[in-house]
């Protein structure tokens, strides 16, 4: 069998039958430091390659991921370490999760061996900035912003993007700007929220770590902020945080800590376990089909014209203290679940579901979806995921909706 | 608009060039999105376009151009942003590409980006 013919299978078995000189020993060979790299060329992988010491018979290899075993690599994606460019260019088209591997024979093992792995290939997504931005804050933002972030350094604040109430913290310390999620609490479901998404807990405030989650304690979790990757400010080291439906700023690492926010309870290092485009879609609720609307309308007609009036009126009391006051900042819909307003609508029971039903139809109420699951006897009709669902991360906005439809398939029994 | 000329608004089948010759020739008052943002990310080795906007305007469109320094006007492949959230290109994954999310401007008679990434990265991965 000529070189060009050899396959890292074929090679093993003449090895392992000894019609190949063994190399060299595992001993020796864990004393060899050798490097892999994979990056894009041309939209497909590229490999390249060094070692102190190449032995005639190691090779390099793609993996669709680290969970692949050593034999697992993808077909046709290798190349002998001895060739003298060092580098092979693979006709597999760059996506997330690839492992590269650097690969030896191990004569103890009796089988080839990866001794340098790549981390896997990070899903990378380009998130953009509005055209204008970053800026400095206005005197007036300023003011807000150190009012509630009382050790906000002013040269590290930049306005990375404007106030909406449309996208949060979290779903941003994500990647996402087009919904609202709220942090879980305590701590260990927090976490679980982070780590569903693919990233890996580390030690508190690590250099590793690209997001923090932050807690007033353990028991409640409040904030997420991620390390700035924007435009260039002339600042290094800076960490970006949406500041509930207030603007998207910089700020030092730990320069949000307050009463409000608490401080850094949690580091994590990016990593993505989710079907990302699936993420996406779940943004995506159906619109009310006509029979579904005149259900609704049909029920809102009955509710007494008296509550009625006193609903809609309490609504929007409530409404109006909404990210108001210490829930300027917040991230979180539950703390909106208070006040006087609040209160006089949860006594109002059951019997405004169809009034709040009707609201929630507006994107914009989505925050009403507290008062909802408060108030709905059924347990069945709130709509609940395990952070390990991937339904978890459709955002509130998604959430109200799919409560609209699925109430309104419960009256239609 | 002047009353009585028939302008037609452009559909969605059109291109960006198309529909821009119509909104500038008066077509009526638009209304406006905000909140727009675009995220270029990469699978199977080609690039996906992804948006969002709070209200996302009729004319709205997203771009792929090959670098920032690019005119507005310059994109690569695009896609209508009432279209669904995510459009996969077929243009290979390439360091220094931009997506951007782009309106028509009535004042300014013309399409202009109103949230821009910043260049795609080139990102080498290594062992230890």
């Amino acid at each position: 069998m000529t070189d060009a013919m050899r396959t890292p299978e074929s090679t093993a078995a003449d090895l392992l039958s000894g019609h190949l000189p063994v190399p060299n020993s595992a001993e020796d060979a864990a004393a060899v430091t050798r490097r892999v790299c994979v990056m894009p060329n041309s939209g497909r992988f590229r490999l390249q390659w060094s070692a102190a010491t190449i032995g005639e018979y190691d090779w390099v290899g793609l993996y669709a991921s680290a969970a692949s075993t050593d034999d697992d690599y993808i077909s046709g994606a290798w190349q002998w370490a001895s060739t003298a460019s060092k580098i092979f260019d693979t006709s597999v088209p760059v996506g997330a999760n690839y492992q590269a591997r650097y690969l030896i024979w191990n004569a103890t093992i009796g089988r080839y061996k990866s001794v340098a792995k790549t981390p896997e290939y990070p899903n990378v997504r380009v998130n953009s900035t509005p055209v204008g931005y970053p800026r400095q804050p206005t005197t007036t933002e300023w003011q807000q912003l150190v009012s509630s972030f009382p050790n906000l350094q002013q040269s590290s604040c930049w306005v990375t993007a404007p106030a909406t109430p449309v996208y949060n913290c979290i779903a941003w310390s994500l990647g996402l700007d087009d919904r609202w999620l709220n942090p879980d609490s305590p701590l260990s479901e927090f976490q679980n929220q982070y780590q569903s998404w693919g990233n890996k807990t580390v030690t508190k405030l690590s250099s590793s770590a690209t997001i923090d989650g932050w807690g007033t304690s353990a028991s409640t979790c409040t904030h997420g902020s991620k390390s700035y990757t924007g435009r260039s400010v002339g600042t290094a080291g800076l960490w970006e945080s949406k500041c509930g439906r207030y603007l998207r700023i910089t700020h030092e690492r730990q320069g949000l800590d307050s009463t409000g926010y608490g401080s850094i309870i949690a580091s994590f290092f990016p990593g993505y376990a989710v079907a990302f485009e699936e993420v996406l879609e779940l943004r995506n609720v159906p619109e009310l089909q006509e029979h579904e609307l005149a259900t609704l309308t049909a029920h809102v007609a009955v509710v007494p014209a008296d509550l009625s009036a006193s609903f809609e009126h309490t609504f929007q009391e409530w409404k109006n203290t909404w990210f108001t006051g210490d829930t300027a900042m917040s991230n979180n819909t539950h703390d909106l679940a208070r006040g006087e307003a609040y209160e006089t609508l949860k006594s109002m029971g059951a019997a405004i579901l169809p009034l709040l039903v009707n609201k929630l139809r507006v994107e914009e109420n989505f925050p009403a979806l507290i008062l909802y699951d408060n108030i709905q006897p059924v347990t069945d009709l709130v709509i609940g995921y395990a952070a390990s669902d991937p339904r978890a991360f459709e955002g509130e906005q998604a959430r109200a909706g799919r409560t609209v439809t699925q109430w309104i398939a419960a009256q239609l029994g | 608009m002047s009353k009585g000329v028939p302008i037609h608004l452009p559909n969605t089948s059109a291109s960006p060039e198309a529909a821009a010759l119509i909104l500038a020739a008066g077509a009526p008052a638009l209304l406006a999105s905000s909140n727009q943002s675009a995220t270029l990310s990469c699978a199977s080795g080609v690039f996906i376009l992804s948006w969002s906007a709070s209200d996302i305007g009729a004319y709205d469109w997203v771009g792929l151009y090959r670098s920032i320094n690019d005119a507005d006007d310059a994109q690569l492949t695009y896609q209508w942003a009432t279209r669904g959230s995510s459009y996969t290109t077929s243009e290979v994954v390439q360091t220094g590409y931009q997506a951007r999310y782009v309106v028509w401007r009535a004042g300014l008679g013309k399409y202009v980006s109103v949230a821009r990434t910043d260049p795609f990265p080139f990102i080498r991965v290594c062992s230890q």
